[in-house]
């Protein structure tokens, strides 16, 4: 299988591996001139096939201490840095913010879930309007991709968004600028609207499709800073013959998110609904697609009703304390909301 | 396989396509902020008789409206489960429709009626079947007004009998909603349709995983003539729509009439119910509600727009001396009761007291009038 | 597998009339050998012309054999070899450390199985940190679902004094690795054989590799198997196999995470990857977790050497220990 890692062509590549040269360490324990009889090839050939070989194996091990065993790999330390000069998209709450570590991370898949009417949709709109937030403002000064599965995205709603963000910098620049008067800003609402790219999306195998084309979008469109898809599930609820496939095909495109989320430094957000799972006899709210699909994502939220309050909750997170805060859903977007009693709680 | 996809990130000509079907009614409309929006599944809850399908009715004619007047320009296709088919009151609506709105008929001496395509569904896999020559009836029919609106009256009496509470049945009734919706829903964008589905509600049962009490929406309890009540068919198909309303009603009757002298003529007993329509979950519209009857000419709504205005204390005083004088101006029992409804909705929510002089000036030529709703308000 | 003609250069008996005589039968490289009935070969051989040369020619390929595989052991060989070379890594958690009578044992395949977010990626974090930090070894993450977070295992670090040095040594020693698929987990295994292989012969370790993490494993697994064909579970099993093999010549200790499935219709989960894994680590760990109090309960499903079904409370969320 390694062989075929060889940077060779493919009539080269066949012949070692059907003479029963499959591994780099068969390769390098055998000799130009045997390898050439061998495989059929020119001494010469044979010759540079096994400095390749050599090379590919033998670099790894003659580093010092401090490097990485295998091409590849990466040291803890530097990806401490990494990490922490990694931007994060606020969510416009700062309750929400806090208990996400700063706002939803990028290179990161988060999943939020919740029952119906708890503003996971307004989350998605308050995200893809605050990742336009230029940088001067504290933002990422990218653009947004909304992958709308089920039609919830209403655009009077993200104008009304995008038009409250706006008066937001506007007043930010006169508290900046010290003399307390909302000045001008570049952005306009429909600017706003328009850096936003909305996919509307009406059967599985359209998502699937739009998922795959979505590496060549952004590498043309390499500004984009945020995917969110509202939502995941709403395709995939109806009847599949074959859950074993069903399952397959959602692990593949979990792991195209996170490809894409690692390979272009954007967030992913994967929005999800809320189901009854059968289990140990009774029944229990979950987020839907089962279990298997629990584990592709990095970050999970959890949004809740408790009492007249609307909650969520980090229920998984390699790096973020289990914890819950109220928000609010007003005309304007996303908020904190207005009671003042111990707002974030920590588990 | 070939796939042809169509990428459209033009959201901002989606401004352009956002069109709102209207009620017919402006309090309603005012609610809807505009009306039942094209492009998206809304659902409407509510018990039997509280005017689902009136409204259904309604929008069904609405859509034949011209743009311009809040309508679609096209026709309706009502898809109905529940027998009877009330096609009385559509004649005696499509009647009054007609007289109101001449000009759309004028021209081609057609009546609303011809514009309202009617089919009867019995179970879900006739619904699928329906569903899948919807397509084909859009594309090729030669009607003069495309389809632009799809009622399913109502989604709940398809699942009523043959689904049994075990959790592999309930897992298969689940993936028939959402085959349904995502059905429609593509209709839906494909056409740009505006779809309006009703739903019932059953009794609010305790059950030991708390589950039934599940909060969704805005509304922490749906209560309707008095009782708690949970929309039916779950959490499932709550997932599948985009909006929700709760029309609910009361039983307390708005007014009763008296009359001072001995005739013997039958007192009148204007027992029109309190009905109000509640946005229970929507992508863009804030929790609100209001209030309407159903008369016969159709939906009427009730005044209640200081309330949502928030206005100050001294402008709801201002308005409670001046409704006295409002009173006496009624011309008919209708009016009359409309005008006492907005009182009673005044006071309930504008915390004020009333003291006896504003009440007595309620002095008509129809005698006078009790208030029994407005004694126990007074106390809150 | 080699063909007979490359054993020419040492082994002149292995000519070409041997080969000749091999080929009539059908044998045409080592294996072939291997496979034929030998008996049989040397009865041909006798009726031949030059039998003496072809049944020394037949010794001499057995030997070969012989050579070239591995060495038997006794019991005391094995003895010594567990207790010189096959040490116990704490597990950075003193709970599960009394819980596996000192920690993961270097040499074998500790599987962690649970619900998501149970706690699985914690102390995968958690143990790297401890090994890199207080037995000075290095450690190998395999990430498969960007669940490595350096910020995290920063925060297990708990030093005394001169912090940030200490930080810099520690997370320097641990090396992260994304994988998505399991043929690039194939690539990047060997390619950590040979790396080892050569380090062994180059003596170079002064920290030398102690604990392999695979988080998760069954998400390289899971898109593989089941649909038509048999290749999934095959390479279910090459991949458990290359994980034990490394573990015991090389003396790492290897653990890899396991998710959980719903089991039919008592809605009872059990570990994903079905029965033919199960036979394949050493010792299996469940882990589950109160939601109510974040308390993670850690169990023994399999161990070699322990009796299952022991349970040791473990209160893990050690959040936000800045150590900064």
């Amino acid at each position: 299988m390694e062989t075929s890692r060889l940077p060779l062509s493919s009539s080269i590549r066949g012949k070692l591996i059907s003479a029963g040269y499959t591994s780099l360490s068969s390769i390098s324990s055998v000799s130009s001139t045997d390898l050439a009889r061998d495989v059929k090839i020119t001494e010469s050939e044979a010759f540079e096939i096994l400095k390749m070989a050599n090379q590919i194996s033998g670099s790894s091990s003659c580093n010092g201490r401090s490097s990485s065993l295998v091409n590849g790999a990466r040291n803890a330390w530097d990806m401490l840095n990494e990490e922490e000069a990694l931007p994060r998209i606020t969510t416009s709450c700062s309750d929400l913010d806090k208990i996400l570590g700063g706002g939803i991370s990028c290179r990161d898949v988060t999943e939020i879930g919740g029952v119906p009417g708890i503003g996971k949709t307004q989350i998605g709109i308050q995200l893809s309007v605050n990742v336009q937030i230029p940088r001067e403002f504290g933002g990422l000064g990218g653009k947004a991709i909304y992958i709308d599965t089920e039609g919830s995205f209403m655009v009077e709603r993200a104008l009304q968004i995008a038009q409250a963000c706006v008066e937001d910098m506007e007043e930010y620049t006169g508290y900046m600028h010290k003399h307390f008067k909302a000045s001008q800003v570049q952005m306009k609402p429909r600017d706003i609207l328009e850096n936003i790219f909305y996919f509307r999306v009406c059967s599985y195998t359209e998502q699937i499709a739009l998922v795959n084309h979505l590496d060549k979008f952004i590498s043309e469109n390499k500004d984009v800073k945020v995917v969110i898809v509202d939502s995941i599930t709403f395709h995939f609820r109806q009847d599949f013959d074959d859950l074993a496939q069903r399952t397959r095909v959602l692990s593949e495109m979990a792991l195209k998110f996170m490809k894409l989320a690692k390979k272009f430094s954007l967030a992913v957000v994967l929005l999800n609904q809320v189901t009854t799972k059968y289990t140990e006899g009774s029944f229990q709210l979950a987020l839907a697609l089962g279990d298997s699909w629990s584990h592709s994502c990095t970050n999970r939220v959890i949004l809740y009703w408790n009492g007249d309050e609307r909650y969520a909750y980090i229920d998984k997170s390699p790096s973020l304390p289990s914890a819950s805060a109220s928000y609010t859903v007003t005309g304007r977007g996303l908020r904190n909301s207005s009671s003042s009693s111990k707002r974030v709680k920590m588990m | 396989m070939n796939i042809e996809y169509r990428y459209e990130f033009q959201i901002l000509l989606h401004l352009e396509y956002a069109r709102q079907l209207t009620t017919g009614c402006e309090t309603l409309d005012e609610c809807l902020r505009g009306g039942f929006p094209c492009d998206s599944l809304t659902e409407i809850v509510a018990e039997s008789g509280c005017g689902k399908t009136q409204l259904c009715l309604q929008l069904s004619l609405c859509a034949q409206l011209p743009i311009s007047n809040g309508g679609l320009d096209g026709s309706a296709l009502y898809l109905h489960s529940e027998f009877p088919f009330p096609f009385r009151r559509l004649h005696q609506l499509s009647r009054s429709f007609h007289l109101s709105n001449p000009s759309i008929y004028a021209d081609h001496n057609d009546n609303p009626c011809d514009h309202v395509f009617i089919q009867n569904v019995h179970s879900v896999d006739h619904l699928f079947d329906v569903m899948s020559k919807i397509e084909s009836f859009v594309t090729n029919s030669k009607t003069r007004l495309p389809l632009k609106l799809i009622v399913l009256d109502s989604v709940a009496a398809l699942f009523r009998s043959e689904f049994e509470n075990t959790p592999s049945d309930l897992r298969k009734r689940a993936s028939c909603f959402f085959k349904i919706s995502g059905k429609l829903k593509q209709l839906a964008n494909k056409f740009g349709l505006a779809v309006v589905i009703t739903n019932q509600v059953t009794d609010f049962v305790e059950s030991s995983d708390g589950l039934s009490g599940l909060r969704i929406g805005n509304l922490r309890c749906l209560y309707s003539s008095g009782r708690r009540v949970v929309p039916a068919l779950g959490l499932a198909w709550a997932n599948c729509v985009n909006s929700r309303v709760f029309i609910s009603r009361s039983d307390d009757i708005v007014c009763q009439e008296r009359r001072d002298d001995d005739e013997s003529g039958s007192s009148l007993v204007s027992g029109r119910a309190r009905r109000r329509l509640d946005i229970v979950f929507s992508p863009h519209l804030p929790p609100s509600s209001c209030e309407f009857m159903i008369t016969r000419d159709g939906i009427c709504g009730v005044r209640f727009f200081l309330r949502e205005m928030g206005c100050s204390k001294s402008v709801y005083n201002h308005a409670i001396n001046f409704i006295p004088q409002a009173i006496a101006f009624c011309m008919n029992p209708i009016h009359l009761v409309i005008a006492i409804s907005f009182v009673v909705d005044l006071v309930r929510f504008s915390h004020i007291s009333l003291t006896s002089s504003n009440l007595c000036g309620g002095r008509t030529r129809y005698g006078v009038v009790f208030f029994p709703a407005l004694s126990g308000e007074l106390l809150v | 597998m080699a063909p007979l003609k490359h054993l020419e250069m040492e082994n002149s008996i292995i000519d070409a009339c041997f080969r000749d005589f091999c080929a009539s039968h059908g044998i045409l490289t080592v294996e072939d050998f291997l496979l034929h009935d030998l008996y049989e070969l040397a009865a041909f051989a006798e009726r031949e012309a030059n039998a003496d040369r072809l049944k020394e020619g037949i010794t001499v390929m057995l030997s070969l054999i012989e050579v070239k595989c591995r060495p038997l052991l006794n019991g005391m060989e094995l003895l010594e070899d567990l207790q010189r070379n096959k040490h116990t890594l704490s597990s950075g958690d003193n709970g599960a450390d009394s819980l596996l009578q000192g920690g993961l044992r270097e040499g074998q395949l500790t599987e962690l199985v649970g619900p998501s977010s149970s706690g699985k990626t914690q102390f995968c974090m958690q143990a790297s940190a401890s090994v890199a930090e207080k037995q000075d070894g290095r450690v190998f993450y395999i990430d498969t679902g960007n669940s490595f977070c350096a910020r995290r295992i920063a925060q297990f670090i708990c030093g005394s004094s001169d912090a940030a040095a200490l930080r810099k040594r520690v997370l320097s020693r641990i090396s992260c690795h994304t994988v998505y698929d399991i043929y690039t987990m194939f690539d990047t295994l060997q390619g950590l054989e040979v790396a080892l292989r050569s380090q062994v012969q180059m003596n170079v370790n002064e920290y030398r590799l102690r604990l392999l993490v695979v988080d998760s494993i069954s998400s390289l697994i899971t898109p593989i198997l089941g649909g038509s064909g048999s290749q999934g579970r095959a390479l279910m099993v090459a991949l458990g196999y290359l994980l034990k093999k490394l573990a015991h010549e090389h003396n790492i200790a290897v653990l890899v995470t396991n998710h959980t499935v719903g089991a039919g219709e008592s809605g009872k989960t059990k570990p994903a990857l079905g029965e033919t894994w199960k036979s394949i680590p050493h010792v299996r760990l469940m882990l589950s977790r109160d939601h109510r109090n974040s308390n993670c309960t850690i169990s023994i499903l399999k161990h070699t050497s322990m009796p299952s079904g022991k349970t040791v409370r473990t209160i893990t969320r050690k959040d936000n220990q800045q150590c900064l």
